[in-house]
């Protein structure tokens, strides 16, 4: 009896079964390096960004940047409590690479300092206290969802 | 054409963070801190830029060079792992580094 795992035509590898959810995931790993997964993520993160700050000015854009900021908090917590490894290729991509990406400390620091240099510190303390209060409750908001959502699932499985 | 830097800086801009934290990040996450502060300080080196050199500069690469959302995910680790003082240390290091470095950049440019 032959143990070798089933192949596609035009492939020498052997593909893993379905069921063998490591060896995909080492599988996608291989074909896919850290660095390519961070660099897409980042690109796409990054654009999303931009995007929303493109579309507003003024005060708009700290309220968008904190808006990005709190979002990517939030799934940077999900995926933490969902249980993905920092080593694997999914917290490459959306962690590193997208939530990276879409918020940014260096925007938020230029935005407080430029409100410091113009004389207003009262506005620069609330805009600093908005935005590490809304990206910390969301990071333990997402984790706590998905610690939650994954007691569910386990509650209603057989 | 400036699409395609956008992205490409982008992309270099989040692997120098990833390559600084793989190399940092300890016992306490020192290399996420190390890159808010070089950015917070070129960002403000460059608040003259406008146009694409701003697009390029501050939104993609030196924004995705930093990130927010890491450094509350780390914050809240260290705190739900016990350790509330070195995640306040890391909340209040990031913030006066990254905010002085900013600033920092601003005056030195003026």
């Amino acid at each position: 009896m032959s143990l070798s795992m089933p192949t596609t035509p035009g492939q020498t590898e052997p593909v893993p079964p379905a069921s063998d959810v490591p060896a995909l995931q080492q599988r996608f790993a291989d074909r896919w390096p850290p660095t390519v997964l961070i660099a897409v993520g980042a690109m796409i993160g990054a654009s999303l960004r931009w995007w929303g700050e493109s579309a507003t000015t003024g005060d708009g854009r700290s309220v968008v940047l904190a808006a990005v900021n709190l979002i990517g908090a939030a799934l940077v917590g999900w995926l933490a409590g969902w249980g993905w490894e920092m080593s694997s290729p999914v917290w490459s991509f959306l962690v590193i690479g997208v939530a990276g990406g879409l918020t940014s400390f260096s925007s938020f620091a230029l935005d407080v300092a430029r409100r410091l240099d113009h004389g207003s510190p009262g506005t620069a303390l609330g805009l600093v206290v908005f935005t590490v209060t809304v990206t910390i409750i969301g990071s333990l908001l997402g984790h706590r969802a998905a610690v939650m959502v994954q007691a569910d699932r386990t509650r209603e499985s057989p | 054409m400036i699409a395609v830097l956008f992205v490409s800086t982008a992309g270099i801009g989040a692997l120098g963070r990833w390559l600084l934290a793989a190399r940092w990040n300890q016992r306490l996450p020192l290399g996420t801190l190390m890159a808010n502060t070089v950015a917070s300080f070129a960002v403000g080196v460059c608040n003259s830029l406008d146009g694409d050199a701003d697009i390029l500069i501050r939104v993609a690469l030196f924004g995705s060079f930093s990130t927010w959302s890491t450094l509350a995910f780390e914050i809240t680790r260290l705190a739900r792992d016990g350790r509330r003082p070195d995640a306040l240390l890391h909340l209040m290091s990031s913030l006066v580094l990254g905010i002085g470095a900013a600033w920092l950049g601003l005056r030195f440019v003026t």
